[in-house]
């Protein structure tokens, strides 16, 4: 299972990892480096700080004998030796230099005898004497010329008398008293010798190190040698051959000091380095509150787009990609948002074709139930009626009713059709007045029951004849008309025939309720009528304005409205159909003529007795020689027995089905016509006929007229 | 006659503003130098200048620093017309002091103060005081008898702080040991310190030191000042003292001859105050003014008053007579115990034996030297001192 990781918190550790990594390495290299330089620092550092040191003690050796050179010839000290009565003065003098000199640690005077003449402080008297007369008397003996002081080394040990590696160092300044001889021109008196205190030397250079001044193996006392082997640095100060005396000066640098420098320096860079974590650290913390903001800004806005608040997020962010992000998904949300809006609308769109198909079905049961009834009605009397009179006109009803149900069917079937966009239309010479007229004959009954006068006017009507498809014209007009007078209750309808080129306009104006403009959106929809209550009022299947509103854009035209309630209504088609001449007259009334099938065999398949006894009686008229065949394979033994001129075949039959004749005949005979007679007329299925190898349809319920043309069509 | 008077008037005229006059005008002026813890001579130079006119200028020293002083400006003989000093320091050869004629001394002088004021035979000072001998003064209320024997007070007195008032290290006091058992410092001219007897007087005084019952740190004023608030019980000093301890005790001082140390009586040395006159003084042109000073303080009048207003004793035996008469006994103590002193010698090796033996001794004490190398180095340096001493007279 993976870790509930941050990427912000990631990019700040693994930037103060690598930064805390870089610091160690840097640390270690620097720290590295200083040590090797260390060595060669260390021995350059000794050297040069001994050779200074050394100048140094010299110059400060040489201002102190520069300060106590006139003692030599000072009047008290030179006379001390002999004259004791100068004792308190002399020791007053020894005590000033010794105080008030800083090299001077003690001073006494000796006259060559075995006793010291005076001292300061006093254990210099205590000393041993022997070592300072002869250097003593060698002075006295001399008889200088000129002013020498020497540097003497004096063990310790033989001062002192008692064992120890220490010596002391002392100057040694000759006392002597001006005489007026040319060949002796001082008395040498005495010697003045002054112990020099190293301490100030020592003190004032304390910090450059283990300081020790040695002569041959005796180390000077107030030094402290050191046993160290390393790092020391030892060079000469004063030598036998020029100064008559050995002093080395031995320095040593403690490890320490160079350690401590590295450390030092080491330490800095840890602590720039911490202090630059920490900044990092702060500044990586405001770094992530700036990612993390917007971040979390975004997620925010996440999370209300997967609640479903498709909102536009409007943050300021200050980096590129996040704001590049966020209009991503404004625009994401957004499209979304219209997506949804859509979805929704067609939903809405759904729900009410849904409701307009439910409504649809509800009127289509009561419109087929109608008619049927009447049907059915009508044949239940005349099962009764033995008077023709009464038949006669319970017929007329009945067929009233079947013409209306087919009339349904065809509307169903035509709408069909259209949604599948495989109505093709025909072109053909059209009598437009002729079918204007025709139609208005059909609702002529109507109108007059209703007291409303059925108006046509062709009178601007140029051109009647048209290249067009009459079926769907008279459709048009039939829809239209039928709707004028079914919602007029009393007035007029009038239908209007103009023309200009190709252009006919058909205007269909009644006054009857009018639609009110909500109405009138929604007028050409399928399955709409102006409201439920137009359905129940005047009934009706709500596909009449949407078949007459597709049949108009297939001619190219289109269809209008405008309606006032209470006033009435004008709907206007407009087509746009070719003039052409005007056709024989003959051609179309023999194609709806009884057919001559004198001495012709037809064969029909149907196993259905009553449509056998309607189609014999159909045929009955044309004098042809009918056989009929219960079933498929019948049909088959029938065929290849009689070779009929027409071979009418159901598709639905038991055995055998209507297809397989059809193949089964066309694999034998091309040239037979086939006239396929079925109930199965919904989108398509004329096409496939066809191609199965049908020549024609008759669909069902068999309307004679087509049945003839069809069989004209054939014989012609 | 006008040219006569204008002359005289020339004449008169110069004789008032003579430069040589208008000194002249001036009064004459004598330098004197004096020892500061001795005596106060203050109101006997004031009466002098009062009576003579003659203006007298007071250096005061302390006696030790008196004698460097004087050894230090002597070279260049920028020294004072006149010093009172102890008659040892006419020893003193750096100082050239002038030979002082018979003539100047006073006739009421004994012999012994006489033979006192000479150096190598020669006057060199004229006596005014004479005494300056230690006495051993004690405090009556603290206790009842003075100290007989020093070493068996020093042995048996056990004190948490000390009862004896000894300035140690003035070797004036150190020479009452050496007395003790060495008459002479000098003889024939030749100083005696590397000597038993010597060896024996540093064991001696090293045994008082040791003993605690002195604090050798506290030296005269300070004793001075232990003494007169009664935190001492004796203390020895000089017959000069007595005024200042005598006002201040009243009755409660006392005053005894010095102790002995076991056998040995302590013997002070006792001297002169001389009036005496460094860098040939007396050949100068205030000859007449030193004379004057002399007879000044040799004059009866003030012999006679040295007592009263020094308690000095006079040189003048005259003005001493009269002195023992009268009944104070103190007074008779002090001029009585005259009889146990050695006289103080005047040669001028002398001074270097005070130096000698204060060194030598400090070293002693100080563990540089065993007691016979100390005093093998007082003997050599002193002598040492004096061959050039010599050298530089026979110059």
């Amino acid at each position: 299972m993976k870790a509930n990781r941050s990427i912000v918190d990631e990019i700040k550790r693994k930037i103060t990892a690598l930064f805390s990594l870089f610091l160690v390495v840097l640390v270690a290299m620097v720290g590295f480096s200083l040590m090797q330089q260390k060595a060669t620092l260390e021995q350059e550092d000794v050297k040069r700080t001994g050779a200074s040191l050394i100048s140094d003690f010299k110059a400060q050796v040489n201002e102190l004998i520069y300060q106590v050179a006139p003692l030599s010839e000072d009047h008290i000290l030179s006379t001390l030796p002999s004259d004791l009565l100068f004792t308190q003065y002399a020791v007053k003098a020894l005590t000033n230099l010794v105080d008030n000199t800083d090299m001077v640690k003690s001073a006494f005077i000796n006259d060559g005898s075995v006793f010291t003449v005076e001292g300061y402080p006093f254990d210099t008297l205590r000393w041993n004497n022997s070592v300072f007369s002869e250097h003593a008397n060698k002075v006295l003996s001399q008889q200088r010329r000129t002013l020498k002081i020497d540097k003497l080394v004096v063990p310790v040990e033989s001062i002192e008398k008692k064992p120890s590696d220490q010596a002391k160092l002392f100057l040694a300044i000759p006392l002597r008293q001006k005489l007026s001889s040319l060949m002796r021109p001082y008395k040498y008196t005495g010697v003045l010798f002054l112990e020099v205190d190293l301490e100030p030397f020592l003190g004032s250079n304390q910090e450059k190190g283990s300081i020790w001044l040695t002569s041959q193996e005796l180390v000077l006392e107030g030094t402290q040698s050191s046993d160290a082997t390393e790092g020391v640095y030892r060079s000469p100060i004063y030598s036998l051959k020029d100064d008559f005396v050995a002093l080395d000066l031995q320095l040593q640098r403690e490890a320490e000091v160079y350690s401590n420098d590295i450390l030092r320096a080491v330490l800095y860079i840890v602590l720039i380095g911490l202090m630059l974590v920490v900044l990092l650290t702060w500044y990586l913390r405001r770094l992530a509150k700036r990612l993390t903001n917007p971040m979390q800004a975004l997620e925010r806005h996440c999370e209300r787009l997967k609640r479903g608040h498709y909102v536009s997020a409007k943050s300021d962010f200050e980096f590129r990609e996040l704001r590049t992000l966020q209009v991503t998904l404004n625009q994401l949300a957004k499209q979304i948002k219209e997506q949804i809006s859509s979805l929704e609308s067609e939903k809405v769109k759904a729900q009410s074709s849904e409701r307009a198909k439910s409504h649809f079905l509800a009127n289509m049961s009561h419109e087929l139930r109608t008619p049927l009834n009447g049907i059915y009605g009508v044949f239940q009397l005349m099962k009764h009626h033995r008077n023709a009179a009464d038949s006669k006109e319970l017929i007329a009803q009945g067929m009233t009713s079947t013409e209306t149900l087919l009339s349904l069917l065809n509307d169903l079937l035509d709408f069909s059709k259209i949604e599948a966009g495989e109505l093709k239309m025909e072109s053909a010479t059209v009598d437009v007045k002729s079918i204007v007229t025709e139609v208005k004959q059909e609702f002529v009954h109507t109108a007059s029951a209703k007291q409303i006068d059925l108006i046509i006017h062709t009178e601007e009507l140029a051109n009647p004849y048209r290249l067009g498809d009459s079926l769907r014209l008279k459709q048009i007009l039939r829809n239209l008309i039928s709707n004028a007078v079914k919602f007029t209750s009393d007035g007029s309808v009038t239908v209007i025939l103009q023309d200009g080129g190709k252009h006919l306009s058909i205007r269909v104006i009644d006054t009857g309720a009018g639609i009110s403009e909500v109405a009138l959106k929604k007028l050409f929809n399928r399955f709409q009528q102006a409201d439920s209550s137009t359905t129940r009022k005047y009934g009706g299947t709500g596909l009449g304005l949407a078949i007459v509103k597709q049949l108009a854009e297939l001619m190219d035209g289109r269809v209008t409205v405008t309606s006032k309630e209470g006033i009435g209504s004008e709907f206007t088609v407009e087509l746009v159909l070719d003039i052409c001449d005007a056709p024989e007259q003959s051609i179309m009334q023999d194609l709806q003529a009884i057919p001559a099938l004198k001495d012709k065999n037809l064969l029909l398949a149907e196993d259905n007795p009553l449509n056998q006894k309607i189609f014999s009686a159909m045929i009955k008229p044309t004098e042809a020689n009918l056989v009929i065949a219960q079933d498929g394979e019948e049909a088959i033994e029938l065929y290849h027995e009689l070779k009929p001129d027409i071979f009418f075949v159901d598709i639905q039959m038991p055995k055998k089905d209507g297809l397989k004749v059809c193949s089964e005949v066309r694999e034998q005979d091309k040239t037979t016509p086939l006239v396929a007679v079925t109930a199965n007329v919904m989108s398509g299925d004329l096409e496939n006929y066809q191609q199965l190898g049908f020549d024609n349809c008759v669909a069902k319920p068999i309307d004679m007229k087509k049945l003839y043309e069809v069989i004209n069509t054939i014989v012609s | 006659m006008p040219r006569k008077m204008l002359y005289l008037v020339f004449m008169l005229l110069l004789l008032v503003y003579n430069p040589v006059n208008a000194r002249a005008s001036e009064p004459p002026e004598i330098d004197v130098a004096v020892g500061l813890e001795n005596f106060d001579f203050q109101p006997l130079f004031e009466e002098f200048s009062a009576k003579t006119g003659i203006k007298v200028n007071i250096l005061a020293f302390n006696n030790n620093q008196l004698k460097s002083e004087l050894l230090l400006y002597a070279d260049a003989l920028q020294l004072p017309d006149a010093v009172i000093i102890p008659s040892d320091y006419m020893g003193l050869s750096e100082l050239q002091f002038s030979q002082v004629p018979e003539s100047w001394l006073s006739k009421k002088l004994t012999q012994k103060v006489i033979e006192n004021s000479k150096v190598n035979g020669e006057l060199k000072g004229v006596p005014i005081m004479y005494g300056n001998h230690l006495v051993l003064y004690y405090n009556r209320a603290l206790v009842p008898h003075p100290i007989t024997d020093l070493q068996t007070y020093a042995q048996q007195t056990v004190a948490d702080k000390p009862t004896l008032g000894w300035n140690f290290y003035e070797m004036y006091w150190f020479v009452t040991f050496a007395n003790a058992l060495q008459p002479n410092l000098i003889q024939a001219g030749v100083p005696q310190l590397d000597t038993k007897a010597m060896r024996l007087a540093i064991s001696n005084y090293q045994s008082l030191l040791n003993s605690g019952i002195i604090d050798a740190d506290c030296v005269y004023q300070c004793l001075m000042n232990r003494f007169k608030t009664g935190k001492l019980d004796y203390f020895v000093n000089g017959i000069w003292a007595y005024r200042q301890l005598k006002d201040k005790l009243k009755d409660d001082l006392a005053i005894a001859p010095l102790p002995r140390w076991g056998n040995y009586q302590l013997m002070s040395l006792a001297s002169s105050h001389v009036l005496a006159f460094p860098a040939n003084g007396i050949e100068s042109k205030k000859s007449p003014h030193l004379k004057q000073l002399v007879d000044f303080m040799q004059s009866q009048k003030v012999q006679d008053k040295l007592w009263d207003e020094l308690n000095a004793l006079p040189a003048n035996g005259d003005s001493l007579a009269e002195l023992i008469k009268r009944d104070d006994k103190a007074l008779s103590q002090l001029i009585a115990s005259l009889h146990e002193t050695y006289p103080q010698p005047n040669e001028p090796i002398m001074a270097y034996i005070w130096e000698a033996m204060l060194k030598g001794l400090t070293r002693y004490l100080g563990g540089v030297y065993s007691v016979e190398e100390t005093t093998q180095y007082m003997q050599f340096i002193v002598t040492k001192s004096g061959q050039n001493e010599s050298k530089s007279q026979h110059r």
